[in-house]
């Protein structure tokens, strides 16, 4: 449905306080899918202006690529992030996590293409710059863009958002109010929405911004990892934003900054030299100004949608920045959102499903990293209680994970970019998810796969009853039918899809094997993605198995899969190559080769 | 016109005839020598006709004017993999994946020459690459298997083939060779009994496949029983030393043998004489043999005289520059090895008398039990081997004509023993140089460099690219408790051949 100027009663169709980067991801891609509709951004400042919040997971960068942003953040020069670098707690282990095998990234030039390596990479950015590029960008997609703007009073009637007051003295009203003001968001104190705050996540963050010459040659804009060191009491961060500068911070819980009695800079200074690694790297670099400090971020609205309004990013809530998870919150459920008020302007799905959709879902991502920030820090180092934490939150989604794969899942950002169809977790897939632990894991035992060790697959609806859930692609709410038995939900979507088809047709492996790739084939499938394809149809096909789905059972006289690991080789798409010094890279998984 | 002419070759090969094919083949591409399906038709007839050379240049001028095509390079990988050409095949191969990456045979295939090229754990990942694609293709399992068995991990190949050979859906083929990777898994984790079970349960299943079936393995029998009633004392008598006024340097040597008997090695040593070119299994003895027809053999060979033996020296060279083209360089002197073309040495000795013949001579024993371990293709022995017994018959049977020949046919030879060309790799290289009337040359000792570029085609072919080795010597007496009759039947070839008897 698209609304004429001449017949709304409303100034906007959307109207959004805040320009940061969950208010503009909502901005540009309600506007790239729908451009007859007529979106403001309140911003209180003028941008450019500084923010905390710089590193990304690679599930933002999928919706910068959406928006059509991706190039332009790219273009720069912020450092590529691959991965995270943990010590924690009483052992001062060292963890590190990378989302794309450090020895198998080629340092290409700059500015890349998302494609290949970079698919599976973040940014780390210096938000001034980063907050910039993304409002322009709105502004150019046809939002329009009102700065130093500030909204001085929410008009309201029975819950309903009626108009908003601003600082030039003007009204504006909206068909949907969205308020992506941040922490401290303005519909939600207004409207009265209660929060609840996480008793444990009483933490005060202080911090700075560094320049380093010598980081230049150490860091780079190439592959880096964030560092994440523990002390005796907080954490550190240690965040390239370029080739010379750095956010260094300290977290600490907010009882023992008070029972020092030290401001928080002096506080600050004290830390920075406590971890060796930090330490070697502070030598020589120079604050650009004074310390900046927050506290008491750690809280979650017990609602955030209304009959025309809704939270999104900050405003919903948020856990704590030892996940870097904040910004692939916002971005995330930013998208989701606009999907949302784009689904309802279409009018074809009920919109009080859609807005209660919308807030179960994001409520739950930011709730389930409250739950594993707060044991992050109860744990302190504990790292098989935390892996068993991390189980049972994985299981509030649905998801029968083992307790490291669970961690694992957690730890490269969980919940946010899942999307139904897709046997995905987090930012990486059931086999990439369980390649990760073989190669972290304690005992370097391979894991089991049912896939691998059973040849004769059963589909078993028996006591399933219809259902439908909501998710959001290209601008709409898609619906994927499924099943539901029991805690467990099957959608009937995507590569769950392909699965399923090839399991209706046999029980045999080869022959589901040759129905799924028939499948893709037939869809239109390009012979060089196959086999990521099919990889996904096959990770469905896992995890349906560990759903209850699908009795697995084996054959003797049948072929069963030969997989030698589950590492992630099987989506390498290079092949032998006949020069001997190029060989050594072609094995994913980061495991060398003869 | 050309189109039309396409279609008709398609359907003469699908019936098979070659001959037809190809004719019309050669039509469609007068009118247009570059369309693309007609010359990868082409090669494909050549190929199925023997004719690999041919196929393989027809498929290079493709590759060269368009390099976009994947299927064209997977059949010329595959043609270069069956010269022996594994590194070029490799890359091929490894070429048509970039960008179709789903073709499960092209990645066997790549395992397969990697296995051969001695990269074992790329050859698993290809392998395990293939199976991805299709979870049943035996021949990508048997890879994998065997990169792991030979990447020293034989306990996993052994745990992989045992499962597979199971499998319903795997030809009897497919099936008998993974029964022999099985029984070489065994034997490399010491279960002998467990590995001569395999062998011989391979060749039981070998000899019920449509291959085998198809051929008679009487036929083999007969022409020894007709060749050795022939070769009585004074068959040869009156037979000239040589046709020529004296006896040319360039006149072809033979190199034969039973199988197993060493003769890849010896091929590849003497082949690395810069003045020698061997012909890699060329079929040029069994060419003449059409010429002069099989039934007629004992009857014929007395007939030939000057005029007919050149004439047929004539049709030798002719197929040998027509099967090895670029290979057979104008000033080297021709070794031709075709193991069994011992049993056809009276030809050789009618026809090019006064050639220089090597016998590679093996502890028939060994040879029992490696003929055992080998994953045959159908032809007119292996079709006999039925157990490690049988083997030990058609040894028999074949040495004996050996042993009857060297006493009556007048041949200038020379026997070479595999154990001594192991222990005593230069000396015994010397000697056989020196036997041809060749000066030595060093270039001759780094023969193994030349194996995966060229010539490999033999199952000898894989060991010898690997430093000579000899754990393959005495290896009877592990499995001697099995081989009894066996051990019996070629006894006494081990006494006149000077082997230890205990």
């Amino acid at each position: 449905m698209v609304i004429s100027k001449q017949t709304s009663p409303y100034d906007y169709d959307v109207v959004i306080i805040g320009g940061g980067p969950s208010g503009t991801t909502v901005a540009s891609l309600v506007r790239k899918y729908n451009p007859a509709l007529r979106v403001l951004i309140l911003e209180k400042e003028k941008f450019p202006r500084d923010h905390v919040g710089e590193s990304q997971l690679p599930g933002c960068s999928m919706v910068l690529h959406e928006m059509g942003a991706w190039d332009k953040v790219e273009a720069q020069n912020f450092p590529v992030k691959i991965g995270a670098s943990y010590t924690w707690g009483r052992d001062n282990d060292s963890w590190e996590f990378d989302f794309f095998p450090v020895d198998q990234y080629e340092d290409r030039p700059r500015p890349d293409k998302y494609q290949g390596q970079r698919l599976s990479t973040a940014f780390q950015v210096d938000r001034a710059v980063y907050d910039e590029i993304l409002l322009r960008h709105s502004e150019e997609l046809g939002a329009e863009v009102r700065e130093q703007t500030r909204v001085n009073e929410v008009m309201h009637e029975d819950g309903r958002v009626t108009g908003l007051k601003l600082s030039d003295g003007s009204t504006v009203t909206a068909k949907h109010y969205v308020d992506a003001s941040g922490h401290h968001s303005i519909i939600r104190r207004s409207l009265g929405v209660p929060v609840w705050t996480p008793k444990a996540l009483q933490n005060i963050a202080v911090w700075n911004y560094y320049q380093n010459e010598k980081w230049g040659e150490k860091i780079g804009v190439g592959a880096t990892r964030v560092q994440v060191r523990s002390i005796p009491w907080g954490w550190m961060w240690f965040i390239p934003l370029g080739p010379t500068r750095t956010s260094v911070g300290l977290v600490t819980p907010a009882e023992h900054y008070k029972s020092t009695g030290k401001t928080p800079e002096q506080l600050y200074h004290d830390s920075l030299p406590v971890d060796p690694t930090l330490r070697e790297l502070m030598v020589g670099a120079v604050a650009e100004g004074p310390v900046q400090s927050t506290k008491d971020w750690s809280f979650l609205s017990d609602y955030i949608t209304g009959p025309n309004w809704f939270l999104v990013g900050e405003a919903v809530g948020f856990a704590d920045p030892v996940l870097a998870a904040g910004m692939n919150i916002a971005h995330n459920s930013a998208k989701d959102l606009a999907c949302t008020i784009l689904e309802i302007e279409r009018g074809e799905v009920e919109a009080d499903w859609l807005k209660q959709r919308y807030n179960d879902r994001t409520r739950l991502n930011v709730k389930q990293h409250i739950q594993f920030a707060e044991f992050w820090y109860a744990a302190n180092g504990c790292f098989t209680d935390l892996r068993e934490h991390c189980q049972n939150i994985a299981k509030e989604s649905g998801l029968s994970l083992s307790p490291q794969e669970a961690w694992a899942w957690l730890s490269q950002g969980g919940f946010v970019t899942e999307l139904p169809g897709h046997a995905e977790l987090g930012s990486f897939d059931l086999g990439l998810t369980k390649s990760l632990i073989e190669l972290f894991g304690e005992d370097g035992k391979p894991l089991d796969f049912e896939i691998d060790k059973n040849n004769v697959f059963d589909l078993d609806l028996e006591g399933a009853v219809a259902v439908r859930q909501g998710y959001p692609e290209k601008g709409r709410i898609r619906i994927a039918r499924g099943f539901q038995r029991g805690d467990k939900t099957l959608l009937v979507h995507n590569f769950f899809l392909l699965a399923f088809t090839a399991l209706m047709q046999s029980k045999d492996l080869d022959k589901i094997m040759q129905h799924m790739r028939a499948t893709l084939s037939a869809s239109g499938v390009k012979p060089d993605q196959m086999n990521a394809f099919f990889h996904q149809g096959m990770m469905a096909l896992e995890a349906m198995i560990a759903e209850g789905w699908v009795k697995a059972s084996l054959d003797r006289t049948k072929p069963t899969l030969q997989r030698r690991s589950t590492g992630t080789v099987l989506l390498s798409s290079k092949e032998w190559q006949p020069h001997a010094d190029a060989r050594t890279k072609t094995v994913a998984g980061g495991k060398g080769m003869s | 016109m050309s189109q039309a002419a396409h279609a008709e070759a398609i359907r003469a090969l699908q019936g098979g005839d070659f001959r037809a094919a190809e004719q019309h083949c050669r039509t469609a591409l007068e009118s247009n020598p570059d369309d693309p399906g007609a010359l990868n038709t082409l090669a494909v007839i050549l190929s199925r006709t023997g004719r690999l050379r041919d196929a393989c240049l027809v498929l290079e001028r493709m590759v060269a004017a368009d390099g976009s095509n994947p299927l064209v390079k997977f059949n010329l990988g595959s043609i270069l993999q069956r010269l022996g050409r594994h590194r070029h095949a490799a890359e091929m191969l490894a070429s048509a994946l970039e960008t179709h990456p789903d073709i499960a045979e092209a990645h066997t295939g790549l395992a397969r020459s990697l296995n051969a090229l001695g990269h074992h754990a790329e050859a698993a990942e290809a392998a395990e690459r293939a199976l991805w694609i299709n979870a049943g293709h035996a021949p990508a399992l048997l890879e994998m298997a065997r990169a792991e068995r030979m990447g020293g991990q034989p306990a996993s190949a052994r745990d992989r083939v045992a499962g597979a050979v199971e499998w319903e859906s795997v030809s009897a083929r497919d099936r008998a060779r993974l029964l022999v990777e099985l029984g070489r898994a065994h034997d490399a984790l010491g279960a002998y009994d467990d590995a001569f079970d395999s062998f011989e349960r391979a060749c039981a299943v070998r000899a019920e496949s449509p291959e085998f079936k198809r051929l008679n393995p009487q036929v083999h029998q007969m022409l020894i029983r007709s060749l050795g009633d022939w070769a009585q004392p004074g068959c040869a008598a009156d037979w000239p030393a040589s046709w020529a006024k004296a006896p040319s340097k360039d006149d072809p040597a033979f190199i034969v043998g039973f199988l197993r008997s060493g003769t890849t090695l010896l091929e590849r040593i003497v082949g690395s004489h810069p003045r020698l070119a061997t012909t890699d299994e060329a079929l040029a003895i069994p060419k003449i043999l059409g010429e002069i027809g099989l039934k007629s053999l004992t009857t014929a060979l007395p007939q030939i005289h000057r005029i007919r033996a050149l004439e047929l020296q004539r049709v030798y060279s002719q197929f040998l520059r027509q099967t090895l083209a670029d290979d057979l360089p104008d000033d080297a002197r021709v070794v031709d090895k075709l193991a069994l073309n011992i049993i056809n040495l009276p030809i050789i000795r009618r026809v090019f008398a006064g050639s220089k013949v090597i016998v590679a001579l093996r502890d028939p024993r060994d040879v029992v039990m490696s003929c055992l371990m080998q994953p045959w293709d159908a032809n007119f022995t292996s079709v006999r081997f039925r157990d490690a017994g049988s083997i030990a018959q058609v040894y028999s049977e074949v040495m004996g004509l050996w042993t009857r020949y060297r006493e009556v046919l007048g041949l200038d030879y020379a026997e070479v023993r595999y154990e001594q060309l192991v222990s005593d790799t230069e000396g015994e290289s010397r000697r056989v140089i020196g036997f041809l009337g060749e000066a030595w040359d060093d270039d001759v000792l780094a023969y193994r460099t030349g194996a995966g570029d060229r010539m490999a085609t033999t199952p000898g072919a894989e060991a010898v690219a690997r430093p000579v080795y000899d754990s393959s010597i005495g290896r009877w007496k592990r499995y001697a408790h099995r081989m009894g009759p066996a051990i019996d039947a070629v006894a006494p070839f081990v006494a006149s051949f000077g082997y230890e008897t205990a």
